[in-house]
């Protein structure tokens, strides 16, 4: 779900409405744009609109095949790193 | 279960689990920034499927779409002027909210005391317009807004004739006993405005006589201002020398 809606998270954080230039409020902008580096870009997974408006391409494909590769790979060494120091 | 040591765990995993964790972060930045867009408001659906999407339970459904329309204007990372919503749109949405919850008076608010105040007359115009229409509708009720849209039209349009037909309106239909005083008044005094003492202090006399007022205070109140019509009246009047 967060990996879904970090991009709406991401404008929200930067609204003119929060005081932007509040330190308090730059500290947010920030941990949320790094939290946004640690996940896949999922909002641009399977979008409704290319089936209702056709307007799917081969590079945004290509760029989704690549954020799987780039996530499967990080989830497959995450995963053996905890297996490897599992006491069986 | 006490775990191994990292030492246990082949080098080979962990460079895929640094590497894959880098190109992550590289391929994230390089993506391009999420730009905010401003979304159009779209059209209202249809009552019978708001009713249906309601499930027998209009009143919440109406709270929700309040809210929701209230906070259009803020969408993540832009914020809309209420003057570039498209109006037509706002008032199908807040008449289709009034028909799930005829009794909410929060729409009646918004159009009158949100939507109707940008600085564009067109705009203000079609506000006023919708609370005069879904005034008629239930005015022992709605008699706030529709006071409220007629001293918009008084000091803000600076439109005495359309003023004073919703003050007569409001005179005319809200006369449940909920309903102070002031408010049916308030067309005599747009009637003084407009220059028509004699209009005005027929009116005021006629609510004086009739016994309607019965607080001491307004009563003096009124009775001072009928005073001041008489003299205004005849110093409007041209002398017959």
């Amino acid at each position: 779900m967060l990996a879904r809606s970090i991009n709406a998270v991401r404008l929200l954080s930067m609204s003119q409405l929060l005081a932007p230039n509040d330190w308090n409020n730059r500290a947010m902008v920030r941990l949320v744009e790094t939290l946004a580096w640690l996940l896949p870009d999922l909002d641009r997974f399977a979008s409704t609109a290319w089936l209702l408006e056709q307007n799917g391409s081969l590079t945004a494909l290509g760029l989704n095949g690549v954020q799987a590769l780039i996530y499967g790979s990080l989830l497959l060494g995450a995963g053996l790193f905890d297996l490897y120091r599992k006491n069986l | 279960m006490r775990q191994r040591p990292f030492t246990s765990v082949p080098r080979s995993v962990v460079a895929l689990a640094v590497l894959a964790l880098a190109t992550q972060v590289v391929f994230a930045v390089l993506q391009a920034h999420p730009q905010a867009r401003a979304e159009q408001l779209p059209a209202p659906p249809s009552a019978p499927v708001l009713r249906a999407m309601s499930l027998g339970d209009p009143i919440p459904l109406a709270q929700l779409w309040t809210l929701w329309l209230q906070a259009f204007d803020n969408q993540p990372g832009i914020s809309i002027p209420f003057l570039d919503l498209d109006y037509g749109k706002v008032e199908a949405w807040l008449q289709r909210i009034l028909q799930l919850d005829p009794h909410g008076q929060y729409p009646l608010m918004m159009a009158s005391q949100l939507y109707a105040q940008v600085p564009d007359e067109r705009k203000q115009r079609q506000m006023l317009d919708f609370v005069h229409r879904e005034f008629l509708g239930d005015p022992n009720r709605r008699w706030p807004w529709m006071a409220h849209a007629a001293i918009m039209a008084r000091h803000r349009l600076n439109d005495l004739p359309l003023a004073l037909s919703f003050a007569r309106d409001l005179a005319a239909h809200a006369t449940a006993p909920n309903v102070p005083h002031w408010a049916g008044q308030m067309q005599i005094f747009l009637y003084e405005d407009m220059g028509e003492y004699e209009t005005a202090r027929v009116l005021l006399g006629g609510l004086l006589d009739s016994g309607a007022v019965q607080d001491p205070h307004e009563i003096h109140f009124l009775i001072e201002r009928l005073n001041k019509l008489k003299e205004a009246e005849k110093s409007s009047q041209p002398s017959e020398n």
